[in-house]
């Protein structure tokens, strides 16, 4: 019995390190790399795209070994603080990386490695928008701004109004004759947040009185609600679920290029602009490919490539003369400044306060 | 007559609620748009892109090796302690027995969020991370109660005295338990292996929690897509299985009948001789 | 020390190791707070959760209810058809078993949103639509279906097991089929009951995809809550072991009494 137990435990570790390691040495001479970002946040070859992966495995003989995603700030975090896995990209949004640099949890990066850094729009960097100061962890991504996704047939239905009537700001959430038609953010900084301007305040404040408004609003909301979601909104929008939704830019374009019956609206209270960065986790093993990696993805026609398959917005300059027309001077995914002007980033919280609106928030969709 | 068409008619009813959706999922495997809800025409394409898929037929690969050397492992274990179970005294036995109740009603999340806390812990201290490993471990822990809940029965109903007669004629222990006691519980060990095989071939939950960034089981690259997507690429590996595993079970059942037929053959020539 | 005591070894450290050690980590991290102090404010905490355990344990036990009103005739008419029939029976409810559990829950999403496919059946006729994605009746309805099996089983494995001729005994005394199943089969088949009841109660109680994808995010169950503590949005292990912790007590004292009616060690009948 102890020999065939032995024997068995011995073959089940020769099997689990082949199945770890994989046999892939001789074609990816160059080690490893694993990336941990958003749900098709990088282009992967459907619908006529570049497959950003492949191209970037073939020409640094890296292999792309882990590449797992996430669909929110707080969802990634989690996973790197409790330190279940290692990874040596991430791409979190800017109050997500002050966060990680308050707490010490991502590197610098070697800009000097990164060639392509000067392709990086001045305004989209972390100095200028306040979440990295120093510009030294992270590079810029993508960035956007958060507004309204609307079904228009489908409120004229309902409410015998114009569309247009009915959704100029956040107010069309809370507007009775959309209930059980709409769709709220899971999580609880976007809830927030529109929460927050829709009342006129601070995307950011901290004053006990507007969250407690803020709380009050949302909790009010709930009945309206058909459900409280994230990425699955693509789908649901796109098989008229429901009739508005708040949605990021790109995400928005997507949709619309879907089913022709939604329309964007940007809200007239203001709204969030965010920048996603790319950064890399202080446990990351192979620091210097996710320094290649970076590099790769500056690259204008990499970077384009992205832009066009993710639809949101790019910092790259280069990248941007190489979009198509019809994105190029999409008025959502580039909005002229009066509309940027308008919006405010999110910044990271005093921990008391993040703990408070994430409580009250499982409370509220209790 | 009456009666019996009504009672097969909930039976109908009944098996038709459960593969409603399963239904569905093997209609939309031939799609040929990506929709959730409209067919719009018929197709195979989603067959041929499933095997050129890296990251499903890798999670695949990764789920079959983790099942079957879950199961093999849990088995051996589950079964070396129910063997032994019944020899031992009463108060060792409720002891065990209560282990193995605590295991069994021990929610997956509980178990899932506990281990990950234990690995996480560990592998701090050690280095390394969570994959295949704390997988696997993590498996053989939620398959071993019900192995031994399955072997119990099947050891019970051994005649102790053929095991000391063997002994008796000069059998060496182990010889004796590979050439008596195995072939008798060969049929709990068979059902527990499948049962193993198809606890952590479906396992979700537990391997969520305690897989890291190395390793992805079927299960977990499909609720990733869940929040977003199911590619029809699944639904058609899923057709494949289905059909795979109701030929099997057909086989199996076939086979089964055959031989009963010709066991009741034999006996009927025995009475006739 | 007995001789076959290293047959024990394996499974009593496999125990140990991987079942009480986290159990006891669990309960480790559920008295104390981040700077390692014993503390009661995570149990403390739960009382304003309070209306999510309650949820969950309410579901769970509405959808237990259902499944055992439909397993039980299920049980006893596949238990009086013939054999090769039962064994029909018997694959064609473990076939569904191997398709994936989040697979089949997402196919329900599919028949049941507002333009999903019940709705677009409706249509057809001239009724609905009905509002059915996104409510608490939705997530009840993927409990049941997918633990059904799980009660089917054991009551059926039971049912087979009565002895015909008491069966036969009753009737040739004179009892009428309903008497027959009230007083031979019902009493004689409570083991398989209990062994289902608890089949499925504890996966219903502590899912946390099932809520996630029919319930639309404002059906918060237990489960929600601790995967969101632990690799979610809410971040806290400490808090997520406290609600794991009483999770884990509130099944044991369900569980007891439930099997203080049942001497047997009847969930490996499931088998």
């Amino acid at each position: 019995m102890k020999k065939l137990i032995s024997v068995i435990l011995f073959i089940s570790i020769i099997v689990g390190c082949l199945g770890q390691t994989g046999c892939d040495n001789e074609k990816y001479p160059n080690g490893e790399i694993k990336i941990f970002c958003w749900g098709e946040y990088i282009a992967d070859g459907t619908f006529g795209s570049l497959d950003v992966i492949n191209e970037f495995e073939k020409e640094t003989k890296i292999r792309v070994s882990v590449f797992s995603t996430f669909d929110s700030n707080e969802q990634m975090y989690a996973k790197l603080k409790s330190n279940s896995a290692s990874y040596d990209i991430i791409m979190p949004s800017d109050y997500m990386i002050s966060r990680l640099i308050a707490e010490d949890m991502i590197q610098k990066i070697n800009i000097s490695e990164i060639t392509n850094y000067n392709q990086v729009m001045d305004r989209c960097k972390g100095s200028v928008c306040g979440y990295d100061p120093t510009d030294e962890y992270s590079v810029p991504y993508s960035w956007g701004t958060l507004g309204l996704v609307y079904n228009g047939p489908l409120i004229e239905q309902l409410t015998g109004q114009s569309a247009n009537e009915i959704v100029k700001g956040w107010d069309a959430l809370w507007n009775k004759k959309l209930a059980k038609e709409m769709f709220m953010f899971i999580n609880s900084r976007d809830s927030f947040g529109i929460a927050e301007k829709y009342l006129g305040y601070s995307l950011n404040t901290t004053n006990v009185c507007e969250l407690k408004n803020a709380y009050n609003a949302l909790k009010e909301q709930k009945p309206l609600v058909q459900a409280y979601i994230m990425d699955e909104i693509f789908d649901k929008m796109e098989n008229n679920e429901a009739a508005i939704a708040p949605a990021y830019s790109g995400d928005i374009i997507t949709m619309m290029n879907e089913n022709d019956k939604l329309s964007y609206c940007f809200p007239e209270q203001g709204s969030n602009i965010f920048v996603d960065g790319i950064c890399i986790p202080k446990n990351a093993k192979n620091i210097q490919n996710a320094h290649k990696f970076i590099d790769f993805l500056c690259k204008p026609n990499i970077a384009a490539a992205n832009a066009q398959y993710i639809s949101y917005s790019t910092p790259n300059v280069g990248a941007w003369e190489k979009l198509d027309d019809s994105l190029k001077y999409n008025k959502i995914a580039y909005p002229p400044d009066e509309i940027i002007n308008k919006c405010e980033t999110y910044m990271y919280l005093p921990p008391s306060v993040n703990s408070y609106i994430e409580s009250s928030w499982t409370e509220i969709r209790n | 007559m009456k009666h019996k068409s009504k009672l097969n008619l909930y039976l109908g009813i009944v098996i038709l609620f459960l593969y409603l959706p399963i239904f569905v999922l093997i209609v939309f495997a031939f799609n040929s748009t990506k929709s959730r809800t409209v067919f719009s025409g018929f197709t195979i394409q989603w067959f041929a892109e499933l095997f050129k898929d890296s990251l499903i037929i890798n999670a695949l690969f990764n789920s079959l090796i983790l099942a079957v050397l879950s199961s093999i492992i849990a088995t051996v274990i589950g079964t070396a302690a129910a063997l032994q179970i019944l020899k031992v005294k009463k108060i060792k036995q409720s002891i065990i027995m209560n282990l193995n109740f605590v295991s069994v009603i021990n929610s997956e999340v509980v178990m899932g969020v506990s281990l990950m806390m234990l690995f996480v812990f560990v592998l701090n201290i050690i280095g390394g991370e969570l994959g295949f490993i704390t997988v696997l471990i993590a498996h053989i822990t939620f398959i071993i109660p019900y192995v031994v809940l399955t072997m119990l029965p099947k050891i019970r109903q051994i005649d102790p005295n053929i095991l000391d007669a063997a002994l008796d004629l000069g059998c060496t222990p182990s010889r004796a338990f590979f050439k008596v006691i195995l072939p008798q519980i060969m049929p709990g060990i068979a059902s527990s292996l499948i049962m193993g095989f198809s606890l952590s071939f479906d396992d979700f939950a537990v391997s969520y929690f305690t897989t890291g960034s190395s390793f992805q089981t079927l299960p977990v690259l499909i609720y990733s897509m869940t929040r977003k997507r199911i590619t029809p690429k699944i639904n058609a590996l899923f057709t494949l299985i289905f059909v795979l595993v109701f030929i099997m079970l057909i086989v199996m059942n076939i086979l089964d009948i055959r031989s009963e037929k010709n066991k009741k053959k034999k006996s009927a020539k025995i009475i006739n001789d | 020390m007995n001789k076959g005591s290293f047959k024990f070894l394996p499974y009593g450290f496999w125990i140990i190791a991987f079942t009480i050690i986290p159990i006891l980590m669990i309960t480790w991290f559920a008295f104390t707070n981040e700077s390692r102090q014993f503390t009661f404010d995570n149990i403390l905490k739960i009382k304003s959760y309070a209306g999510v355990l309650v949820r969950s344990l309410v579901f769970a036990s509405i959808s237990t209810f259902i499944c055992l009103l439909i397993a039980y005739p299920f049980a006893y008419f596949m238990s009086r058809i013939s054999e090769n029939g039962q064994k029909m029976c018997i694959i064609l409810i473990m076939l569904p078993m191997w398709t994936n559990l989040l697979l089949r829950t997402y196919s329900w999403m599919t028949l049941l949103e507002n333009n999903g496919l019940i709705n677009n059946l409706l249509k057809l006729i001239g009724i609905g639509p009905f509002r059915m994605i996104n409510t608490p009746c939705a997530v009840i309805l993927g409990m049941v279906y997918d633990f059904l099996p799980f009660m089917i089983l054991p009551i059926y494995t039971i049912m087979t097991k009565i002895d015909k001729s008491l069966i036969e005994a009753g009737n040739d005394l004179g009892a009428n089929s309903m008497q027959t199943l009230r007083r031979i089969i019902l009493p004689l088949s409570i083991p398989g009951v209990l062994s289902g009841v608890s089949m499925v109660f504890v996966p219903a109680v502590s899912t946390f995809v099932i809520s996630r994808l029919l319930g639309g995010g404002s059906n918060v169950l237990i489960g929600d809550l601790i995967e969101s503590q632990f690799v979610g949005s809410a971040y806290n292990p400490w808090f997520g072991s406290a609600l794991s912790w009483v999770l884990m007590v509130v099944m044991l004292v369900i569980m007891a009494i439930t099997r203080k009616f049942d001497k047997n060690e009847t969930a490996g009948l499931l088998l």
